[in-house]
């Protein structure tokens, strides 16, 4: 009798089990870009920075085809009349595809497209410590995305060129309960002019010729405007920062990512310095920075001229871990600055993986000299290695 | 010690044991294949848009069907927009499978559909390095295709070859099933849609936003109507379905009944014995219940797992003509939930303990001590089995004269059906006892007379067989009724010689115009399809009168409504689109026609076996005035006496058109009538399993009665009958039991054939069918193969007695 009962349990149990695989579902699959891979690799079609060449405005602030990627990259700090402190970003990617893959068939379509362009829109609440994020990407067809040097937009995100300054306009509408929405409507102001990275614009981050941008920046613009959050629009005022790069295969070979600091000082000092992070979690010599003055003369500087130590990690829930507090030294400029996250959780966590956050700058006994942006990338993909 | 008295018996009879668990898992897995088809037929059917956006996703259409590109991207840069996904649809041949590519946007809200190298569904379809467009398909898809080892499909679009390479295969997605994903601008291009696409796809939060700015001529369609539109579209097909499986069920029910009951008769003496040694009611009723929920658990089970399998063979035959027949895309397997097993499991049990509970009462009336055979079961009057047979018959039909629904008329054929069945026992023995009359003196009449012994055991499986029998006998007389009159339809239909058309784009009037000037060419005719925003097929004709004839009027005078129609002034509709708006001749039509608002009268309704939606005809004039573009979707061409088809198609090329496919009426007959067969393949496949249900019940009925009556049998034997006459008597009481459910089943048979035409078919699909007799093939098919089972059946048992002593089987506990 054993022998039966346990033939028809094993039978009741087969039918079981097979039972619950067909109702199994296979788990969900999304997939994240690589930050570094997208910048080390270009087919051999693209056109590669190779050395200084004089640069153009406003021409040069419209897009520059014909290299594979190519940023437009604003962040900042505000304040609304309460005293409430924010930070913001908001950039446009422009990755250009390969010519094998836009010409596989003959005929012509109305999504033919070069290049897709991808939007970062970010904005930290300080106070509360809330981080808000959207993502969004499109093809450069259909008047969907791109760059003149009066406008850039990715849909209806846009930035106009007023004359001497820019509107941005960048709302991510609130959709019911489940989605309030949050955006930025400002108005910016260069207070600096533009300042040319590396040797007039040739930004090298790379033993070959080929691996370098060209890389300019305006490093203090004043801001003003409306943004909006919790359903509230609230009048801020603050200071942004632009960086524009472009070009292909910049970086080098054996690099895991890297530490960008932009930083603006009460003093009306600007500083920008990257660290560039080899495999083993040292400065590359390409590392490199600027220092602007009040008076917006600037000084390039060299690897050599400046030292990154982090001091903190915060690890967020996937544990990977993030240095959010530096010490950053300067002896030849007498600066020596911590610089820590103005709160911890200013992680993207979308097609790319990287944490920009607003900072606080402080002297070395703790006494706040500014604000600035810190973006820490690379540290994702090596998490996932 | 209960169970161990349970086992002891069922060991020794494994083969009822195993009748038992078939006939439930029989049961249990036709409502688990047809529960999991309608889901799959429902929720599922074109299940696309929700694997791409969500289950609550929306879709945006152009209400003349395809959207202009410019409208999508005015719509995407407009401040607030949501993240919408462009999408082109259109349907493709790969290796004979009939698929849909959908191309999109991968660059949108959807680019964590599909994973490679954790870049998601972009990289897939944007892969650098390949010189084919990509496509991304499941792994359903991929498997269906016959796993394609090189990586490279072969797609035909509108007549036209492509290459594509397989970039990606996308597991546990079974809303891609039957699809290939595809970069909408190479889409675009392989569909030669330049400007157009074919719908947007918005997140579910959007619905507000989108609904203030998609204007009069974008319609917003949200996940309910999505799936009430794909119900409404198969709710025919579903229907049958589920009555067919409602009936099977019965039918295995009938036959748990029937080996349950056996079970528990032969067991008679020992509950006797074992009441007189103590046992209480509550024991023995604790033993029985046990065995029971026992028996229809594992028996649930494995009908759990044969209904799924059953399942995914269904759907592989219903896939292709839903493609078809509807446009739509099935899932490649279904998708059961585990709480779909469970309630259908607990259903079985339930029902298994349903219908022994009778059988239970009964075991638990035995006094104590009883050893002997009761001679079998209380019989009821007849007057009281007439008496409840009207009542069903009565109450059946009254449901289909009063109520115009579709459930009202398989729930009334339900009833009626319910009501003749429990006539067929008092039939069947009555027919038995007839020739037994007639054979008296003769073994044979002998051999049928001992069957009326054993009546009250065998009628619930005299019952069930009957039953089977003539729904499989009925469902074929249908099909085959129904394939006779849409092929005389279609004779009827197509008047022309030869009609041309070319794939993928409509004809205009000049070239319809020079075919008419073309040698040969008596007269034209054409037609032209389209879809008004209000959802209404319409098909504009233009046709000489000797063609007006061609459509067979149920309502109207023909005569008089050829010059209003001719002249524009009326339509005529096809049955279905009368029934499902319930107009009539004489009744004004309300549609927004191109140009606006219209109301035209009907001035006739035509038969149509078409489309279920049905449609509304109008004259060519009028659709000049509507629409005024000159297109055509195919031309018919009538001939000059004696001028052959081949000889025009030598002229053709002269008009200019671009790779014309030409067609005779009987090569379009043949081609509606595969369509037909493949539409109809799954009522087949019904049919076959309903008529395998039959086969258990027969088998299990007559190896029932065969083994119950071993003892008798062994007493022929020990009184001297030879081995030789004791196999003509066993199998010439099987034989004639499963005559006698035959004798019943053909008029059963008839009935469910006039009820499936001329009630169920009208209701589910709107088109009537001409009564007519009733084809004769099943019956020609169906009762040879169930005597020469029954035969068989026979066989088994007469020689299991002659394999062993008969003193075996003349002990009492046996």
């Amino acid at each position: 009798m054993r022998r039966d009962l346990f033939l028809i349990l094993l039978l009741a149990l087969l039918a079981l089990l097979w039972l619950g695989q067909r109702t199994e579902r296979a788990p969900e699959q999304a997939g994240r870009l690589s930050g570094t891979g997208l910048l080390n690799t270009a087919p051999e079609d693209f056109r590669r920075v190779t050395g200084p060449e004089p640069l153009e405005f406003p021409a040069d602030h419209g897009m520059h085809p014909g290299y594979r990627n190519e940023w437009w990259y604003f962040t900042g700090n505000l304040a609304d009349e309460q005293g409430r402190r924010y930070g913001f970003q908001f950039t446009l990617f422009r990755f250009a595809l390969d010519a094998s893959t836009r010409q596989r068939m003959p005929d012509a379509s109305d999504f033919d497209t070069d290049a897709v362009w991808m939007a970062h829109l970010a904005l930290s609440d300080l106070d509360g410590e809330r981080f808000f994020s959207r993502e969004r990407f499109a093809r450069e067809a259909l008047g969907l995305a791109g760059a003149t040097e009066d406008q850039w937009w990715l849909r209806d995100w846009t930035v106009k060129r007023t004359g001497t300054g820019w509107r941005l306009e960048t709302l991510v509408p609130g959709r019911g309960e489940s989605s309030a929405g949050f955006g930025l409507e400002l108005d910016l102001l260069p207070a600096k002019d533009i300042v040319l990275q590396g040797e007039g614009g040739y930004s090298r981050k790379g033993p070959e010729p080929g691996n370098a941008s060209r890389y300019y920046s305006i490093t203090r613009i004043q801001a003003s405007g409306r943004l909006l959050l919790d359903g509230q629009a609230r009048d801020v005022t603050g200071l942004a920062w632009l960086d524009r790069e472009w070009g292909s295969s910049q970086l080098g070979e054996g690099l895991d990512g890297w530490d960008w600091f932009a930083l603006q000082l009460d003093d009306g000092r600007d500083l920008m310095v990257y660290r560039l992070r080899t495999d083993d979690d040292r400065a590359s010599p390409w590392s490199a920075g600027i220092l602007v003055e009040a008076d917006g003369r600037y000084q390039v500087l060299g690897n050599d001229d400046f030292d990154l130590q982090p001091t903190r990690r915060w690890r967020d829930r996937e544990g990977i871990a993030w240095p959010v507090e530096w010490r950053v030294r300067m002896p030849a400029h007498g600066l020596d600055l911590q610089v820590r996250a103005a709160f911890d959780a200013q992680r993207w966590n979308a097609t790319v993986a990287y944490w920009e956050g607003a900072v606080e700058v402080l002297g070395p006994v703790g006494e706040p000299v500014g604000r600035g942006y810190l973006e820490l990338s690379g540290y994702a993909d090596s998490a996932s290695d | 010690m209960l169970t161990r008295l349970s086992h002891g018996h069922f060991r020794r009879h494994p083969a009822q044991v195993l009748l038992a668990l078939v006939g439930i898992a029989a049961g249990i897995a036709v409502i688990t294949g047809v529960a999991l088809l309608r889901d799959a037929l429902v929720e599922s059917l074109d299940a696309v848009s929700e694997t791409l956006v969500g289950e609550q996703g929306l879709v945006v259409r152009h209400v003349a069907g395809e959207i202009p590109v410019q409208r999508y991207a005015e719509l995407a840069r407009m401040p607030g927009a949501p993240d919408l996904v462009p999408v082109i649809r259109a349907p493709v041949r790969v290796a004979g499978e009939r698929l849909e590519l959908i191309g999109l946007e991968p660059w949108s809200g959807i680019r964590d559909l599909a994973d490679r190298d954790g870049t998601g569904l972009a990289t897939a379809l944007f892969a650098e390095d390949e010189s084919l467009p990509q496509v991304v398909l499941g792994r359903a898809t991929w498997e269906l295709l016959g796993r394609p080892g090189d990586g490279v499909l072969e797609l035909r679009i509108a007549g036209q070859s492509h290459r594509v390479g397989i970039s990606t295969i996308v597991d546990g997605q079974p809303g891609l099933d039957r699809r290939l994903l595809m970069e909408i601008g190479e889409a675009q291009k392989m569909t030669a849609m330049q400007g157009r696409i074919s719908e947007l796809l918005a997140p579910q939060d959007s619905g507000d936003w989108l609904a203030a700015r998609l204007g009069e001529d974008l319609l917003l369609i949200d996940a309910a109507a999505r799936r009430t539109s794909a119900g409404d579209l198969t709710r025919g097909m579903r229907a049958n379905l589920t009555a067919m499986s409602l009936l099977a069920l019965a039918t295995g029910l009938f036959v748990v009944y029937s080996v349950l009951s056996f079970l528990l008769v032969q067991r008679r003496a020992r509950f006797g014995l074992l009441r007189a040694l103590g046992m209480t009611h509550p024991m023995l009723a604790r033993m029985l219940i046990g065995e029971v929920v026992l028996i229809a658990a594992l028996g649930g089970l494995l009908g759990l797992v044969a209904g799924t399998l059953l399942a995914d063979r269904l759907l592989l035959l219903v896939a292709p003509p839903v493609a078809e027949v509807y446009g739509r895309f099935a899932p490649v397997s279904t998708q059961p939930s585990m709480l779909l097993y469970a309630g259908i499991w607990g259903l079985g049990i339930l029902s298994a303990l349903a219908v022994t509970a009778p059988v239970l009462r009964e075991a638990l009336t035995i006094p104590p001590g009883r050893i002997l055979r009761s001679s079998g079961a209380r019989r009821w009057p007849i007057s009281r089995v007439l008496a409840l047979s009207s009542v069903l018959v009565v109450a059946g039909t009254a449901w289909i004269l009063l109520d115009a629904r579709l459930i009202a008329g398989l729930g009334g054929l339900f009833l009626v059906l319910a009501g003749l069945v429990v006539l067929v026992p008092a039939a069947g023995f009555g027919l038995v006892g007839l020739v037994a009359g007639l054979q008296s003196g003769k073994l044979a009449g002998r051999a049928l007379r001992l069957l009326e012994s054993a009546r009250g055991r065998l009628s619930p499986a005299l019952a069930a067989l009957s039953l089977a029998l003539a729904l499989a006998i009925g469902m074929g007389m249908m099909i085959l009724g129904f394939r006779a009159t849409v092929g005389d339809w279609v004779e009827r239909l197509l008047r022309a010689d030869l009609y041309v058309s070319q794939p993928g784009r409509p004809l205009v009037d000049e070239q319809v115009e020079h075919i008419g000037t073309l040698p040969g060419v008596r007269v034209l005719s054409s037609i032209r399809r389209l879809e008004l925003v209000d959802g209404t097929h319409v098909t504009a004709y233009r046709l000489p009168a000797e063609a007006w004839w061609g459509f067979e009027f149920i309502g109207g005078d023909g005569d008089a409504a050829w010059p209003l129609f001719e002249r524009g002034e009326a339509a005529i509709v096809s049955e279905p689109y009368a029934r499902a708006n319930g107009l009539s001749a004489g009744d004004r039509l309300e549609m927004i026609s191109p140009g606006g608002p219209v109301s035209l009268p009907v001035a006739a309704v035509f038969r149509d076996y078409s489309s279920e939606q049905g449609f509304v005809a109008i004259s060519r004039e009028l659709y000049r005035r509507w629409v005024g573009d000159g297109m055509h979707d195919s031309v018919g061409i009538y001939l000059e006496p004696g001028v052959e088809p081949e000889q025009l198609l030598r002229e053709l090329p002269a008009v200019g058109l671009d790779d014309p496919q030409w067609y005779t009426p009987a090569s379009i007959q043949r081609e509606t009538l595969a369509v037909f067969d493949r539409t109809f393949r799954i009522s087949w496949a019904l049919a076959l399993l309903v008529g395998l249900i039959a086969l258990v019940a027969l088998t299990s009925a007559l190896l029932a009665q065969g083994l119950e009556r071993a003892r008798e049998y062994a007493t022929l034997r020990a009184l001297g009958l030879p081995p030789g006459r004791l196999l003509r008597l066993v199998t010439i009481q099987s034989t004639g039991l499963t005559a006698a459910a035959l004798a019943a089943a053909l008029p059963l048979a008839a009935l469910i054939h006039l009820a499936l035409s001329l009630v169920v078919q009208p209701r589910a699909f709107g088109w009537s069918l001409p009564v007519a007799l009733p084809p004769l093939e099943p019956v020609l098919l169906v009762v040879p193969v169930a005597l020469v089972l029954g035969t068989l059946t026979g066989i088994y048992p007469a020689w299991r007695i002659g394999q062993r002593p008969v003193s075996a089987y003349l002990r009492a506990d046996r």
